[in-house]
């Protein structure tokens, strides 16, 4: 990361006109800045991290093509993260046909309390967990958990029925229990 | 939801809603590549249309210069053989005096004053002897002395009989194309129902000319183009050098006035700043990624995405509107300093009609980079009128051609599209160069 002292960096406006112009160490700045934020966030939608480094690249040459788009209405990283979702639904929809259907019912049925989950877990292996998911599942589940959109909203995004968008939701919270279980299963062995 | 589906979306969304991870360094440095790559694509494509452009504009001129240079050589040609034996004890004509010179109603090619004369046979004892034609710098300023002694028009009835004038209340005859050359310069009055011709004896005149412009315009927002309004499609346009190159004819009524006519071609050139193409649905239902822009609408077909649905989106890397209309306008052109150095401003209207309408566009669907041109931009008009007004500054280098700057500027008073969510009215300022070839 470029070590130049700039005083108002804090001020997101100087940042996104400088990177308007074209000023390639504010536009590193920028991208020095949000970045972790935003590999987080690909994370969680992208089956690896080799798939969020992608979508992190091409979100990012997104972001400083429609900066001057920007408006200053919200904050700047919620600016940036939205584009980095649609981002991520974009090339991971255009890659669904690569995927096999999803059989649901390969998955046990049997119903584990969450409640025997033990709270040791790593985050790498949580991320694991929801990249794990079948696409759908995972597209669903990230954006009803952590975008807090309604079914009807998801339904609409990917262009599935609400219904659809429930069962996804449905099959990926059972899916992620059976990996607690069997994460929680093998943390007691070891203990 | 039952408390185990909220206890798992809890566990997630607390554990994971503000993770971050460090990204790899590779990422930043592609990225930065791919700016890199892209301002240097920008670049070489605005000095490609400037590049273009200088070497249409050098061609036209090195053209011109080769006509203008090969009748000179073929007039001059014709004079040296036409005088042999000229007589040298007045002003001869030489090499500087070439050319043809219309006469008061006639038209003659002049060899010698002094072959006029003798021809002429009349009495040249208090003549305008001595005059050779005007592009002769000493004949002229002879001349000057010898017209001191010609009557003020006017003051005490200068008077033409045939080719005569007045001198000191003596009636004189002289040769026409003196008499031509006194009238261009208002030393003696013109005769009525004749025609004053232009000050160098020519009627018509052809003038090619080039300019670079810059292309602007007057717009009106019809409709919003779903959530983009009239000023979110203006900001992402930015004007590239447009050019235009075109052949008129200007015949002169007077000293002063004369008209002017003819046709050229204009090519204006607009980039189109990145930004997000959605699929929006057309009034059949099917969803389409066009692009709307201040003169129409072009529609992405190259997508790759066979069926876009809602939501469905492509990112515009960059794309530039190009515009080709060639135009007929009718000017008056009034002369307000005539002469060697002469500065006319015109003005009149022009019929204009769209010749070539079309959009390169480079965007990425789906992580894979496409290029498509665009032969059409819905809503555009086939044609559009204008007001066109301007300055021309020139100077003469010769007996026939001149050399000048033009500034215009070119109004369009009827749109340039219809249907479209921005009515355009097209203005152009422009500055380039023209030569005048007198006939």
């Amino acid at each position: 990361m470029p070590n130049r002292n700039v005083s108002n960096l804090n001020d997101s406006k100087a940042l996104v006109r400088g990177c308007i112009k074209g000023d390639r160490l504010m536009q590193s700045l920028l991208y020095h800045r949000y970045a972790p934020q935003m590999k987080g966030v690909c994370m969680r939608y992208a089956r690896n991290s080799f798939e969020a480094e992608e979508i992190l690249q091409e979100g990012f040459i997104q972001v400083f093509e429609c900066l001057s788009q920007y408006r200053f209405q919200s904050p700047l990283q919620y600016w940036i993260r939205k584009i980095m979702i649609n981002c991520a639904l974009q090339k991971l929809r255009l890659k669904t046909i690569l995927y096999p259907v999803f059989d649901c019912e390969e998955w046990s049925t049997e119903c584990i309390k969450a409640d025997t989950v033990t709270s040791g877990l790593h985050t790498k292996e949580l991320i694991a967990m929801v990249q794990s998911l079948p696409l759908m599942c995972r597209l669903v589940f990230n954006l009803y958990v952590f975008e807090g959109m309604k079914h009807r909203e998801i339904g609409t995004l990917l262009d599935i029925s609400e219904g659809t968008s429930k069962s996804h939701l449905f099959d990926a919270r059972k899916m992620l229990q059976q990996q607690l279980k069997a994460a929680d299963a093998m943390v007691r062995v070891n203990a | 939801m039952n408390h185990i589906d909220h206890h798992i979306d809890d566990l997630f969304r607390d554990n994971l809603e503000s993770h971050e991870e460090a990204p790899n360094p590779s990422t930043w440095r592609s990225i930065e590549n791919y700016l890199n790559e892209k301002d240097a694509r920008q670049y070489r494509r605005k000095y490609q249309i400037l590049a273009n452009s200088t070497r249409r504009a050098l061609m036209v001129l090195a053209l011109l210069l080769i006509v203008s240079i090969t009748k000179w050589n073929w007039e001059s040609h014709t004079i040296s053989r036409n005088v042999p034996n000229a007589n040298s004890n007045r002003l001869e004509p030489n090499n500087n005096s070439r050319g043809l010179f219309l006469g008061v109603g006639s038209s003659e090619k002049i060899t010698s004053p002094d072959e006029e004369m003798a021809r002429s046979g009349i009495d040249h004892s208090n003549s305008l002897s001595g005059m050779a034609i005007p592009e002769d710098q000493d004949a002229f300023r002879f001349s000057q002395q010898k017209i001191e002694n010609l009557d003020e028009p006017g003051t005490h009835g200068t008077n033409f009989t045939d080719n005569s004038i007045l001198v000191s209340g003596k009636p004189i005859q002289i040769e026409s194309w003196r008499l031509a050359f006194l009238m261009e310069r208002d030393q003696v009055p013109h005769p009525q129902g004749m025609t004053k011709v232009s000050s160098n004896g020519h009627r018509f005149t052809l003038i090619p000319y080039f300019t670079f412009d810059h292309n602007t315009g007057r717009f009106e927002e019809v409709y919003e183009f779903h959530d983009q309004n009239k000023n979110e499609l203006l900001e992402r346009e930015n004007p590239d050098i447009s050019t235009t190159v075109g052949l008129h004819a200007e015949f002169r009524l007077n000293r002063r006035i004369s008209f002017e006519s003819g046709f050229s071609i204009s090519n204006s050139y607009t980039s189109i700043a990145p930004t997000v193409i959605k699929a929006y649905q057309d009034s059949y239902g099917t969803y389409k990624f066009k692009l709307a822009t201040s003169y129409g609408v072009a529609e992405l077909k190259k997508t790759g995405i066979t069926n876009p649905q809602y939501g469905d989106s492509i990112i515009l890397n960059d794309a530039e509107q190009h515009l080709q209309y060639f135009s007929i306008p009718a000017l008056v052109k009034y002369h307000l300093i005539p002469g060697r150095f002469n500065l006319s401003l015109s003005a009149g209207v022009a019929f204009n009609k769209i010749v070539n309408d079309k959009m390169e566009v480079n965007y990425s669907a789906g992580g894979n980079k496409e290029k498509e041109t665009i032969e059409k931009i819905e809503g555009l008009n086939e044609s559009f009128l204008s007001v066109n007004s301007g300055a021309e500054f020139t100077y003469d280098i010769g007996k026939r051609i001149s050399v000048g700057i033009n500034p215009g500027l070119r109004i369009s008073i009827t749109p340039v599209n219809s249907g479209t969510p921005v009515r355009t009215y097209p203005v152009s300022w422009g500055l380039g160069t023209l030569v005048k070839i007198r006939l």
